[in-house]
């Protein structure tokens, strides 16, 4: 497994626990005071902390990782994308055949980062599932 | 049409004293898995790439890399 991958494998693990912890605290505080939970994603920070590039004469990262980095970032921007324009217009289209014409500023705030945590967790997903196909019929010599 | 490349890569691995994958890979500056890849199919190599991994067997690319194209 290579530094992308550890990376990705902790992008995916501190969302999972920022969502079991979203799951849980719904139960007891309810859904504002719930999304805190979520500020957990920040454990993916310390992706570059934890895994250290190695050594420079070991070849750490190559042409095809970059090829799969750059398609994972491809999907995951798309995603990104689709996300933040759907929660951009789908509320304003519901609550405007509500007769409501303004949003609560709350709802701001969630769509930046709606937008930037399907970034981040569709491109980890893709790069390992890209990684998965290639490492599947893997066998030594 | 459909295109595909194929190689010699594990023969050609095979005849030069059965050197590994992972030692291919340190000689041409990529890891293991990128020749694992190559070598299943799973990935073509830029130009610059299979240059090297020719030159590592000196041998053309066109010996290491065969290009199968299917007009259908």
């Amino acid at each position: 497994m290579n530094r992308e991958q550890k990376m990705a494998w902790l992008i995916v693990g501190a969302f999972a626990l920022a969502l079991t912890g979203f799951l849980t605290l719904l139960l007891f505080v309810g859904p504002k005071g719930a999304t805190g939970a979520f500020g957990l994603c920040g454990l993916a920070g310390l992706g570059p902390i934890l895994f250290r590039r190695t050594s420079a004469d070991i070849v750490s990262a190559d042409e095809r990782d970059v090829d799969i980095a750059r398609r994972a970032t491809v999907g995951g921007g798309m995603l990104s994308y689709l996300t933040f324009v759907l929660t951009s217009f789908v509320p304003w289209y519901i609550l405007y055949h509500r007769g409501q014409t303004t949003v609560s500023i709350e709802i701001l705030p969630l769509i930046t980062f709606s937008g930037f945590i399907v970034l981040f967790v569709s491109r980890a997903i893709i790069l390992l599932v890209l990684y998965g196909r290639g490492e599947r019929e893997q066998h030594v010599r | 049409m459909s295109d595909e490349l194929t190689n010699r890569i594990r023969r050609l691995r095979f005849d030069a004293g059965e050197i590994t994958q992972q030692e291919l890979a340190n000689r041409v500056g990529v890891t293991r898995q990128t020749i694992l890849a190559i070598e299943a199919g799973k990935y073509a190599p830029s130009l610059t790439l299979a240059f090297r991994i020719a030159r590592f067997f000196s041998t053309t690319v066109e010996d290491v890399f065969q290009f199968n194209q299917e007009m259908k």
